[in-house]
């Protein structure tokens, strides 16, 4: 049993272009012509068809251009609802799919009615939605311009083909799953942004570098701070070394006791004096050590505020009472009261902010004035002073001796030694700012450098991470960078995984595709010969578009036309036999250029197909087409035509069931001719 | 944040450079000093472009003073208005005071404390043009420009009769 079997049994129109009241056309036979001159409506039935078979409703520009009644009386129904409607029979149900066209706003939409009843929306049974919704590529192979063949059959290659196969083995769901930017890569790409590592291939390798570079940098400086250490044990061995030479020399000149006691209270002198200045330091900071005249002046200002009770109230307490049913007055709360509070509240602080004042205005007249540090100076200018005056007497005293001692010798260990405390010092300094752990400390004196981000997060570019010194900031920074590499690291593995699970799906997409492509081909060359019996002509491969082996050198007119609508046809055709489908061919103007004998060949093909057929043809064509209807009992024929016009005088041709449109034709070529 | 002008920062930089005789330990420290004199003196800069951000909190040995400087500035600040009306100083000092933020100063107290820092350097560095050598020296000569005010002001005062 076929899976899904489609006949058009029955198609309505009214009030749509050209056609006024309904008429309806109805058939039961296999092999329908439809008659139809030009202008009548042939494409606009074809392109209802189309939309009524994929779920897609005529676009706006359509409903306004083409479908708008034309008739006389088209401005009485402009406002009224135009209507097209087929009935399908499908795998032996009817289903009525309709389209219901509001004119005057330029709306469509779609009815469906089933043995459940009439309902809004394009809803024919599952099986039909899933060959046909949406699927305008392959509904157009069966539903055909005839007069476009040859360029549908240019379009159709291996995409096409491919498309109709997917959607016609359900294989969707799979394509969307791994096609570029379908569920996989969605879900992948989605993940990226949760974990902000979009970018994540070039983020990778930027990280890893930066992170390769910040270990480097870090080493280099391990080995410098290491350089830095051995450098101070040989300046503390240098240092004994001088020590021990001077403290010979000094033995030899026989004052080494006495100076060395003086050097040691000028060693305490020193502390002293650096002490006491540091001490200084910490009372100059504050700054309740300024003059008395200045501070009296500041208490005396903030005095005043207070007694003038500024800043006030706070912002919140007027609008407490605005917004209070009663006023502090005793009396009911206006609007007009209210709008007086409130218009002056914004002179006023907000709470938080009035806090603020408050203690500094309180801090300030609590404060008190830390006595002069006129003594402190003093006594450190004479400590000063002493420290000056023992270097002095140290001099002296080496000198009163006179004891032979090389000057030169004396002066070299001396700058040596001053040398070596200004080395020490320096190393101690630089390796205190490599090896500084305080953030606090950190920031103050900006050691971070740029590898602190102006937010306190590290920073992870080298560019960055390089102008840093700091140990303990360049851990914080690769330990950061190592994070952020195992979560990219991470999702590249995510990546790697979702790439090979593409991979082996579209591998047996493809498999699957080329192998219904190539089995499309042979039953398709099964067709054509039937047509070209002799002539060879076959299709050998369906690449970016059909290519054909010994293509016809006919010149005869319409043969090449009626060769494509073969190769289109016997395609389709193949395509759904594969899918177990049958559907209707509905096909416009199939002959209208061709010869007798194009004509008569190509009437041999539709003979040998084997579904419904709905030929919608002009009356240049019968003649073209007699072997197909020419006392054929199975075959239903109708004419539309205006009602001025008869149905002719050719005893051949009787349509049965012929239906008039109510327009006649004089209307119309004042109408085309726009005096209408 | 605070910010300081180049000049400034190497000016302290070139004084610490010999830290045996101590030194002044902080950045923020050295702005605050010169801050104070330029608050004492009300010197300012004309304004605080192209300054380098030093830092964004008062470091430990200012924060018990905070509160007293910033009363300090404010004076300053509203002295620099010819007049002011009583009812319009909250809406100053909310020029100049937030809630926000550690330092309770807004960008324009900020760059208002930036330029008495620069206008107190550059007074300073009347004084000493080349940075001292030795902490000694500098508290020397900044006591002597904390002395120069109250000097200054008993010279003008009128005397007193007896």
């Amino acid at each position: 049993m076929t899976k899904l079997n489609v006949t058009i049994k029955r198609i309505v129109w009214s009030w749509i272009a050209e056609v006024g009241p309904e008429i309806t056309w109805k058939s039961d036979k296999q092999t329908n012509l439809i008659q139809m001159e030009n202008g009548y409506g042939k494409t606009t039935t074809l392109e209802l068809l189309v939309s009524v078979f994929t779920g897609i409703l005529p676009e706006e520009k359509t409903l306004r251009t083409h479908l708008a009644p034309k008739g006389p009386d088209r401005h009485l129904h402009n406002g009224e609802k135009g209507k097209f409607e087929v009935t399908l029979h499908i795998n032996g149900e009817e289903t009525k799919i309709g389209i219901d066209i509001d004119h005057k706003k330029k709306q469509a939409s779609f009815y469906t009615v089933s043995v459940s009843g009439h309902d809004s929306g394009w809803k024919p049974p599952e099986d039909f939605q899933s060959a046909f919704q949406k699927n305008e590529a392959l509904t157009r192979l069966f539903i055909l311009n005839a007069e476009m063949a040859d360029s549908i059959n240019a379009d159709l290659g291996a995409g096409p083909v491919k498309k109709a196969i997917m959607k016609l083995g359900n294989l969707d769901p799979i394509e969307s799953l791994c096609s570029e930017d379908g569920h996989l890569d969605e879900w992948y790409n989605r993940k990226l942004v949760e974990k902000n590592l979009t970018g994540s291939k070039t983020q990778l390798v930027q990280t890893t570098n930066a992170l390769k570079n910040s270990k480097k940098h870090r080493i280099a400086i391990k080995e410098g701070v290491k350089n830095l250490k051995n450098d101070l044990k040989g300046l503390a061995v240098e240092e004994a070394s001088l020590q021990e030479d001077y403290d010979e020399i000094l033995k030899d000149a026989g004052i080494s006791k006495e100076v060395k006691e003086m050097e040691k209270e000028l060693k305490n002198l020193e502390d002293k004096v650096k002490q006491d200045a540091e001490h200084m330091l910490e009372s100059l900071i504050d700054p309740r050590s300024l003059p008395q005249t200045f501070w009296e002046e500041i208490k005396d200002y903030y005095a005043s505020l207070q007694e003038k009770k500024i800043p006030g109230p706070a912002r919140e307490w007027f609008i407490d009472i605005a917004n209070d049913s009663e006023c502090i007055c005793g009396e009911e709360m206006t609007d007009k009261r209210q709008e007086n509070i409130l218009d002056g509240v914004e002179g006023y602080l907000s709470d938080e902010t009035q806090s603020v004042v408050l203690s500094i205005r309180s801090d300030v007249r609590e404060a008190t004035r830390i006595k002069s540090l006129e003594s402190d100076n003093v006594a450190l200018s004479k400590s000063a002073g002493n420290v000056a005056k023992q270097k002095t007497a140290i001099k002296r005293k080496i000198k009163s001796k006179n004891s032979g001692i090389d000057p030169d010798e004396e002066q070299r260990i001396k700058d040596r030694m001053k040398e070596i405390d200004i080395e020490k010092d320096n190393a101690n300094e630089l390796i205190r700012r490599h090896e500084e752990k305080n953030l606090q400390i950190i920031k103050q004196e900006d050691l971070g450098a740029d590898a602190i981000n102006e937010d306190s997060t590290y920073a992870q570019t080298f560019d960055d991470i390089e102008t840093c010194q700091n140990l303990w900031v360049i851990d914080k920074c690769i330990k950061e960078l190592e994070k952020k590499q195992a979560n990219l690291a991470d999702i590249m593995e995510v990546k790697r995984s979702v790439d090979l699970m593409k991979e082996i799906i579209e591998s047996t997409q493809k498999s699957v595709v080329e192998e219904v492509t190539q089995h499309t081909i042979t039953l398709a060359n099964t067709n054509i010969s039937r047509v070209h019996p002799q002539g060879g002509v076959e299709i050998k491969e369906i690449g970016d578009s059909i290519v054909l082996a010994n293509p016809t050198d006919e010149d005869q007119e319409g043969a090449n036309q009626a060769l494509n609508l073969t190769i289109t046809y016997s395609i389709v055709e193949s395509l759904l036999s594969i899918a177990d489908i049958k559907t209707p061919m509905v096909l416009d103007s199939p002959s209208n250029p061709f010869s007798n004998r194009t004509a008569r060949r190509f009437c041999k093909f539709l003979e040998k197909t084997t579904g419904q057929m709905i030929l919608l043809i002009q009356s240049s064509e019968k003649d073209n087409l007699r072997p197909l209807w020419k006392d054929k009992a199975d075959v239903s024929r109708c004419t539309i035509l205006r009602n001025d016009e008869t149905l002719g005088q050719d005893d051949d041709f009787v349509p049965k069931g012929s239906m008039m449109i109510n327009w006649n034709s004089q209307f119309f070529e004042e109408y085309d001719a726009g005096t209408n | 944040m605070f910010r300081m002008s180049k000049e400034s920062s190497e000016y302290w930089r070139k004084m610490s450079d010999n830290p045996s005789s101590g030194k002044i330990d902080t950045q923020l420290e050295w702005y605050w000093l010169c801050a104070q004199l330029g608050l004492l003196h009300n010197k300012k800069s004309k304004d605080n472009t192209g300054f380098s951000d030093v830092y964004g909190e008062w470091v430990a040995s200012l924060k018990p003073h905070s509160n007293i400087i910033l009363g300090m500035l404010f004076k300053r600040y509203i002295e620099s208005f010819p007049s002011t009306a009583e009812k319009d100083i909250p809406q100053y000092m909310q020029k100049i005071f937030t809630h926000e933020g550690s330092t309770k100063l807004t960008s324009e107290g900020f760059s208002l404390l930036d330029r008495f820092a620069e206008g107190g350097f550059q007074e300073f560095k009347k004084k000493s043009p080349t940075s001292p050598t030795k902490l000694t020296i500098f508290l020397e000569k900044y006591l002597e420009e904390i002395r120069r005010d109250v000097s200054e002001k008993k010279a003008t005062e009128p005397a007193k009769k007896k």
